[in-house]
Protein backbone atom coordinates (compact mmCIF):
# COMPACT_ATOMS: atom_id res chain seq x y z
CA UNK A 1 0.00 0.00 0.00
CA UNK A 2 2.85 2.46 0.81
CA UNK A 3 4.68 1.81 -2.67
CA UNK A 4 1.19 2.59 -4.18
CA UNK A 5 0.28 5.79 -2.41
CA UNK A 6 3.68 7.22 -3.59
CA UNK A 7 2.28 7.80 -6.79
CA UNK A 8 -0.25 10.08 -8.21
CA UNK A 9 -4.15 8.62 -7.54
CA UNK A 10 -5.16 6.34 -9.68
CA UNK A 11 -1.63 5.65 -11.13
CA UNK A 12 -1.05 2.08 -11.80
CA UNK A 13 1.96 -0.03 -11.03
CA UNK A 14 2.69 -3.42 -13.33
CA UNK A 15 2.92 -6.23 -10.63
CA UNK A 16 6.64 -7.18 -11.87
CA UNK A 17 7.22 -3.95 -10.37
CA UNK A 18 5.79 -3.96 -7.40
CA UNK A 19 7.19 -6.77 -6.38
CA UNK A 20 10.85 -5.53 -6.81
CA UNK A 21 10.05 -2.62 -4.65
CA UNK A 22 8.95 -4.04 -2.03
CA UNK A 23 10.88 -7.01 -2.70
CA UNK A 24 8.67 -10.48 -2.22
CA UNK A 25 8.23 -13.34 -3.50
CA UNK A 26 5.64 -13.60 -6.52
CA UNK A 27 2.99 -15.83 -3.96
CA UNK A 28 3.66 -13.87 -1.62
CA UNK A 29 2.99 -10.61 -3.03
CA UNK A 30 0.13 -12.37 -4.69
CA UNK A 31 -1.70 -13.12 -1.79
CA UNK A 32 -1.54 -9.97 0.05
CA UNK A 33 -2.63 -8.09 -3.26
CA UNK A 34 -5.79 -10.42 -3.13
CA UNK A 35 -6.75 -9.64 0.64
CA UNK A 36 -6.62 -6.14 -0.53
CA UNK A 37 -8.61 -6.65 -3.83
CA UNK A 38 -10.98 -8.31 -1.50
CA UNK A 39 -11.26 -5.78 0.63
CA UNK A 40 -11.31 -3.08 -1.99
CA UNK A 41 -8.54 -1.11 -0.84
CA UNK A 42 -6.90 -1.83 -4.41
CA UNK A 43 -7.95 -2.72 -8.42
CA UNK A 44 -6.33 -4.96 -10.30
CA UNK A 45 -6.50 -4.60 -13.91
CA UNK A 46 -5.32 -8.02 -16.01
CA UNK A 47 -4.80 -7.50 -19.81
CA UNK A 48 -1.81 -7.94 -22.32
CA UNK A 49 1.18 -5.88 -23.27
CA UNK A 50 1.25 -7.55 -27.27
CA UNK A 51 1.24 -11.28 -26.44
CA UNK A 52 2.63 -10.84 -22.90
CA UNK A 53 0.25 -10.56 -19.79
CA UNK A 54 -0.21 -8.00 -17.77
CA UNK A 55 -1.25 -7.22 -14.01
CA UNK A 56 -1.61 -3.37 -13.26
CA UNK A 57 -2.46 -2.38 -9.68
CA UNK A 58 -3.53 1.06 -8.21
CA UNK A 59 -5.06 2.11 -4.66
CA UNK A 60 -9.04 2.49 -4.37
CA UNK A 61 -10.28 5.73 -2.99
CA UNK A 62 -11.60 3.04 0.11
CA UNK A 63 -7.85 2.21 0.19
CA UNK A 64 -6.32 5.57 0.14
CA UNK A 65 -8.31 6.28 2.99
CA UNK A 66 -7.76 3.54 4.85
CA UNK A 67 -3.72 3.94 4.30
CA UNK A 68 -4.14 7.54 6.03
CA UNK A 69 -6.22 6.17 8.79
CA UNK A 70 -3.45 3.85 9.74
CA UNK A 71 -0.40 6.10 9.67
CA UNK A 72 -2.80 8.69 11.87
CA UNK A 73 -2.99 5.84 14.13
CA UNK A 74 0.38 4.83 14.15
CA UNK A 75 1.48 8.32 14.73
CA UNK A 76 -1.39 8.94 17.26
CA UNK A 77 0.91 5.82 19.10
CA UNK A 78 4.00 8.05 19.35
CA UNK A 79 2.61 11.40 19.83
CA UNK A 80 0.58 9.44 23.35
CA UNK B 1 -4.64 -5.16 19.68
CA UNK B 2 -2.17 -2.51 20.64
CA UNK B 3 1.37 -1.60 19.16
CA UNK B 4 4.15 -0.48 21.59
CA UNK B 5 5.75 2.89 20.42
CA UNK B 6 8.92 1.23 18.89
CA UNK B 7 6.92 -1.17 16.85
CA UNK B 8 4.58 2.35 15.92
CA UNK B 9 8.23 3.83 15.08
CA UNK B 10 9.67 1.03 13.12
CA UNK B 11 6.47 0.34 11.24
CA UNK B 12 6.31 4.40 10.13
CA UNK B 13 9.80 4.15 9.45
CA UNK B 14 8.95 1.15 7.15
CA UNK B 15 6.42 2.94 4.78
CA UNK B 16 8.18 6.05 4.39
CA UNK B 17 11.16 3.67 2.88
CA UNK B 18 9.19 1.99 0.59
CA UNK B 19 7.19 5.67 -0.26
CA UNK B 20 10.35 7.39 -0.89
CA UNK B 21 11.73 4.32 -3.11
CA UNK B 22 8.41 3.38 -4.84
CA UNK B 23 8.23 7.62 -5.91
CA UNK B 24 11.95 7.84 -7.27
CA UNK B 25 11.37 5.08 -9.13
CA UNK B 26 8.00 6.13 -9.97
CA UNK B 27 9.91 9.62 -11.47
CA UNK B 28 12.93 8.05 -12.91
CA UNK B 29 10.38 5.78 -15.34
CA UNK B 30 8.47 8.57 -16.37
CA UNK B 31 12.08 10.19 -16.80
CA UNK B 32 13.76 8.03 -18.87
CA UNK B 33 11.99 8.10 -22.54
CA UNK B 34 12.83 11.86 -22.30
CA UNK B 35 16.71 10.94 -21.56
CA UNK B 36 16.36 8.39 -24.97
CA UNK B 37 14.93 11.38 -26.86
CA UNK B 38 17.55 13.68 -26.37
CA UNK B 39 20.20 11.47 -26.50
CA UNK B 40 19.26 10.88 -30.09
CA UNK B 41 18.75 14.44 -30.64
CA UNK B 42 21.87 15.25 -28.97
CA UNK B 43 23.98 12.49 -31.65
CA UNK B 44 21.88 13.86 -34.67
CA UNK B 45 22.34 17.86 -33.47
CA UNK B 46 25.99 17.31 -32.46
CA UNK B 47 27.31 14.90 -35.31
CA UNK B 48 25.28 17.84 -38.05
CA UNK B 49 27.33 20.81 -35.96
CA UNK B 50 30.51 18.80 -36.11
CA UNK B 51 29.85 18.03 -39.54
CA UNK B 52 28.81 21.61 -40.91
CA UNK B 53 29.91 23.86 -38.34
CA UNK B 54 28.68 27.09 -39.94
CA UNK B 55 24.97 25.90 -39.68
CA UNK B 56 25.13 25.27 -36.15
CA UNK B 57 22.42 27.51 -35.42
CA UNK B 58 20.10 26.42 -37.96
CA UNK B 59 21.12 22.61 -36.80
CA UNK B 60 19.97 23.60 -33.12
CA UNK B 61 16.66 25.74 -33.55
CA UNK B 62 15.30 22.47 -35.37
CA UNK B 63 16.64 20.38 -33.57
CA UNK B 64 15.75 21.62 -30.04
CA UNK B 65 12.28 22.24 -31.68
CA UNK B 66 11.38 18.72 -32.47
CA UNK B 67 12.97 17.21 -29.49
CA UNK B 68 11.18 19.68 -27.41
CA UNK B 69 7.51 18.87 -29.54
CA UNK B 70 8.31 14.71 -29.07
CA UNK B 71 9.18 15.77 -25.08
CA UNK B 72 5.64 17.44 -25.03
CA UNK B 73 3.82 13.98 -27.16
CA UNK B 74 5.31 11.46 -24.79
CA UNK B 75 3.79 13.24 -21.57
CA UNK B 76 0.66 13.86 -23.67
CA UNK B 77 -0.19 10.58 -25.24
CA UNK B 78 2.29 7.91 -23.72
CA UNK B 79 2.19 9.24 -20.02
CA UNK B 80 -1.34 11.18 -20.36
CA UNK B 81 -0.54 13.95 -18.18
CA UNK B 82 -2.05 17.03 -20.21
CA UNK B 83 -1.09 19.31 -16.96
CA UNK B 84 2.47 18.37 -16.95
CA UNK B 85 2.50 18.68 -20.66
CA UNK B 86 1.83 22.62 -20.24
CA UNK B 87 4.43 22.67 -17.09
CA UNK B 88 6.95 20.91 -19.08
CA UNK B 89 6.40 24.05 -21.86
CA UNK B 90 7.04 26.30 -19.74
CA UNK B 91 10.00 24.54 -18.22
CA UNK B 92 11.94 24.51 -21.58
CA UNK B 93 10.57 27.89 -22.61
CA UNK B 94 12.46 29.05 -19.54
CA UNK B 95 15.65 27.07 -19.80
CA UNK B 96 15.48 28.88 -23.05
CA UNK B 97 14.89 32.35 -21.51
CA UNK B 98 17.86 31.73 -18.73
CA UNK B 99 20.26 30.50 -21.93
CA UNK B 100 19.35 33.81 -23.92
CA UNK B 101 20.07 36.21 -20.89
CA UNK B 102 23.23 34.55 -20.36
CA UNK B 103 24.25 35.00 -23.35
CA UNK B 104 23.43 38.46 -23.32
CA UNK B 105 24.59 39.44 -20.00
CA UNK B 106 28.58 37.37 -21.01
CA UNK B 107 28.61 36.98 -25.11
CA UNK B 108 29.92 33.91 -25.68
CA UNK B 109 33.55 33.91 -27.77
CA UNK B 110 32.62 30.85 -29.93
CA UNK B 111 29.77 28.54 -30.58
CA UNK B 112 31.51 25.93 -28.45
CA UNK B 113 30.88 27.59 -25.39
CA UNK B 114 27.34 27.57 -26.52
CA UNK B 115 27.42 24.41 -27.20
CA UNK B 116 28.44 23.79 -23.96
CA UNK B 117 26.72 25.90 -21.88
CA UNK B 118 23.03 24.24 -22.57
CA UNK B 119 24.01 20.70 -21.75
CA UNK B 120 25.58 22.30 -18.79
CA UNK B 121 22.34 23.73 -17.28
CA UNK B 122 20.66 20.60 -17.97
CA UNK B 123 23.00 19.06 -16.17
CA UNK B 124 22.37 21.16 -13.31
CA UNK B 125 18.71 20.72 -13.53
CA UNK B 126 19.13 17.21 -13.23
CA UNK B 127 21.19 17.25 -9.68
CA UNK B 128 18.93 19.67 -8.24
CA UNK B 129 16.12 18.16 -9.50
CA UNK B 130 17.83 14.08 -7.91
CA UNK B 131 18.68 15.71 -4.23
CA UNK B 132 15.21 16.27 -4.49
CA UNK B 133 13.61 13.09 -5.84
CA UNK B 134 16.25 10.41 -6.27
CA UNK B 135 19.97 9.96 -6.44
CA UNK B 136 20.00 8.41 -10.08
CA UNK B 137 19.36 12.05 -11.47
CA UNK B 138 22.29 13.62 -9.36
CA UNK B 139 24.31 10.87 -11.09
CA UNK B 140 22.72 11.48 -14.69
CA UNK B 141 22.90 15.15 -14.14
CA UNK B 142 26.96 14.50 -12.86
CA UNK B 143 27.41 12.39 -16.08
CA UNK B 144 26.13 14.97 -18.43
CA UNK B 145 28.46 17.44 -17.15
CA UNK B 146 31.19 15.26 -17.21
CA UNK B 147 30.96 14.66 -20.50
CA UNK B 148 30.76 18.64 -21.15
CA UNK B 149 33.30 19.35 -18.74
CA UNK B 150 35.84 16.93 -20.15
CA UNK B 151 35.15 17.33 -23.64
CA UNK B 152 35.23 21.30 -23.76
CA UNK B 153 38.73 21.76 -22.23
CA UNK B 154 40.21 18.57 -23.11
CA UNK B 155 39.03 17.92 -26.64
CA UNK B 156 39.19 21.32 -28.44
CA UNK B 157 37.82 20.85 -32.02
CA UNK B 158 36.94 17.26 -31.30
CA UNK B 159 34.22 18.94 -29.09
CA UNK B 160 31.10 18.52 -31.16
CA UNK B 161 31.90 14.79 -31.92
CA UNK B 162 32.57 14.14 -28.69
CA UNK B 163 29.42 15.19 -27.22
CA UNK B 164 27.49 13.34 -30.23
CA UNK B 165 28.73 10.02 -29.55
CA UNK B 166 29.99 9.86 -25.84
CA UNK B 167 27.22 12.50 -24.41
CA UNK B 168 24.35 10.48 -26.74
CA UNK B 169 25.16 7.36 -26.02
CA UNK B 170 25.34 8.35 -22.22
CA UNK B 171 21.63 9.96 -21.98
CA UNK B 172 20.86 6.37 -24.08
CA UNK B 173 22.54 3.96 -21.59
CA UNK B 174 20.95 6.10 -18.18
CA UNK B 175 17.93 6.09 -19.59
CA UNK B 176 17.96 2.10 -20.05
CA UNK B 177 19.50 2.72 -16.37
CA UNK B 178 16.36 4.62 -14.94
CA UNK B 179 14.04 2.32 -16.20
CA UNK B 180 15.60 -0.49 -13.93
CA UNK B 181 13.62 -1.37 -10.41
Amino acid sequence: MAALNALPFGEQLEFVRLRAIVDATEGNLGAHLGTLENAGYIVVEKDFAGKKPRTRIAMSRTGKSAFDAHVAYLRSILSE
Amino acid sequence: MTISKEQAAAALRDLRTTQDRSSSLYKYAKASPHLALWGCVWMLAYGLTDAFPTKAGQVWLIADCIGAALSIYIVLVHQRAASAAGRLLASILTIVAFAITVFCILPPDSGKQVSALIPMIVATIYVLFGIWHGRRLVVTGFLIAACTMFGFFFLQSHFNAWMAVVGGTSLILTSVWLKQV
